[in-house]
């Protein structure tokens, strides 16, 4: 792009001209999203987020005093933040809960709903990357009054949990794997999904939602498990298309390209990433010993948590069975940013 | 750190010095890797719910980065002022009755993210709603980001 000034810095032993923008520490080419503020909320009363239009926001629960982790309930529009106190689990055995302590939320001076913002930084030294500088704040690329998200550090953390065996009483159990982050603060981390996850209702409403009948003329998107009412076989819809006689699962000339077998997944081999996906069907879930997942910073460890309950022996209702073996993982982003810590930078 | 012969960007928050600010003081610092928009957008989506059915509407961004990137959305009722984070619930009145249409996301292959807008109570009050979204997909990936 000759003509075009950047400004674009890679990371260390990459060259800038030729790297991949992954392997960028931030360019001029690309957005940064610019944090303006953090606040807390310990009620659900709502609080003026400063800024004259919807700006998009974050949040984060925490739970106990000094526990962060994501699912933080808040709408927000052109005035206010408006938060939710969530409530969390404080035993499984038997299922007990409370409020958090508080709801956290992160705003950014880039809008859902556009409006006009520029702070005045008369007399302050200010890095500025943009197509016009005197637009508002929010166009452009790069500016050093806002905070952004900085990589501290990646890794996988992994849970291999034996099979848990309580006895006809039934139990509750909880294994954890850890990360020393080092940082003296609880920070924000990915992916970003719930505080607090329950293994069987996620996997009961996943299926539950993603499941329908193969007919012709509807449009089956990637990822959907569809039954051929032909066959009763299940297919995974691997190419979005809209159905006709020519796609259709094992009979249809093409129906390859749009098609995989169904696989049935692991029930017992959970990868937290994916959990972002969560679906809520109507209905509970009938399930009798249950995995809770829990993923969240504290001010020295990134902590992955699977608590197993395994339930009593209730004839004739139930015959007690013991938890299996299963494996919770997930690949981490640890940021610089700290998760309770209020700032304002409008 | 400055001093180190590395040469770099920094800046730091209003009333830090960026000689002896914290990282997390630091509003860019081009030793880390920031967070990078790959793509961001919008939309609005009509969800028609009638008798006996759980209505969904599925919108597909492609953005081919060949991974899985950061993602986060939100949405609301087209008219209303409030925003929630994806995923969430907006209940709303129907008659005398409330719905609720759900926002969520997928992640069917490396390639393509869905939104998923829907209302899992068959049994609910008719209506038709339309929802705004909006959408940002950052550039790097929700495993092995870089750091240092």
């Amino acid at each position: 792009m000759p003509g075009v000034p950047k400004l674009t810095v890679a990371r260390p032993k990459f060259d800038a001209r030729t790297a991949q923008p992954k392997d960028l520490a931030f360019s001029s080419d690309y957005n940064l999203g610019k944090i303006a503020r953090a606040m807390k909320f310990t009620t659900n009363t709502p609080a003026a987020h400063g800024l004259p239009y919807t700006p998009r926001i974050m949040s984060m629960r925490e739970p106990v005093s000094g526990r962060f982790g994501w699912g933080g309930l808040c709408a927000v529009d052109g005035t206010n933040l408006k938060p939710t106190i969530a409530l969390h689990a404080t035993s499984y055995d038997p299922y007990t809960s409370a409020d958090d302590v508080a709801t956290w939320v992160y705003v950014f001076v880039d809008p859902l709903v556009a409006g006009t913002y520029k702070k005045d930084m008369t007399g302050k030294p200010v890095l500025i990357v943009g197509a016009d500088v005197n637009k508002n704040d929010y166009e452009q690329r790069i500016h050093s009054n806002y905070d952004t998200f900085k990589v501290h550090s990646t890794g996988r953390l992994t849970i291999n949990a034996p099979e848990y065996d309580p006895g006809t009483s039934g139990g509750v159990k909880t294994t954890t794997a850890t990360v020393n982050h080092g940082l003296g603060y609880a920070p924000m981390f990915a992916p970003f999904v719930n505080y607090e996850m329950e293994r069987e209702a996620y996997l009961s409403w996943n299926s539950q939602y993603n499941s329908e009948t193969w007919s012709s003329g509807k449009v089956f998107y990637t990822g959907q498990d569809v039954v051929n009412p032909d066959t009763s076989a299940w297919y995974t819809c691997k190419l979005t298309h809209t159905a006709n006689s020519t796609n259709k699962p094992e009979t249809g000339a093409n129906w390859a390209t749009y098609w995989n077998a169904y696989v049935e997944p692991d029930f017992y081999d959970t990868y937290v990433n994916k959990l972002e996906d969560q679906k809520f069907i109507y209905g509970g879930v009938e399930a009798f010993n249950l995995s809770y997942i829990k993923y969240y910073s504290t001010s020295t460890q990134l902590v992955l948590e699977l608590s197993q309950y395994c339930y009593p022996d209730d004839p004739p209702l139930y015959e007690y069975t013991p938890c299996p073996a299963e494996k919770v993982y997930v690949d981490y982003t640890i940021f610089y940013n700290p998760a309770g810590e209020e700032f304002n930078l409008l | 750190m400055i001093g180190d012969n590395v040469p770099k960007i920094l800046a730091a928050r209003e009333g830090f010095d960026v000689r002896t600010a914290e990282v997390k003081n630091l509003t860019l610092d081009s030793t880390k890797n920031q967070l990078k928009e790959f793509m961001s957008g919008g939309g609005s989506v009509t969800i028609v719910k009638v008798e006996w059915d759980a209505p969904k509407k599925i919108i597909e961004i492609s953005h081919n980065l060949g991974y899985q990137p950061l993602f986060t959305g939100q949405f609301r009722l087209s008219g209303t002022d409030d925003w929630k984070i994806i995923p969430a619930g907006i209940t709303f009145t129907v008659g005398e009755a409330e719905a609720t249409i759900m926002g969520a996301m997928d992640r069917p292959n490396n390639n393509i993210l869905q939104l998923h807008f829907y209302d899992f109570d068959i049994f609910g009050a008719e209506y038709t709603k339309e929802i705004d979204y909006e959408y940002i997909i950052y550039i790097d990936p929700y495993k092995d980001a870089w750091s240092s």
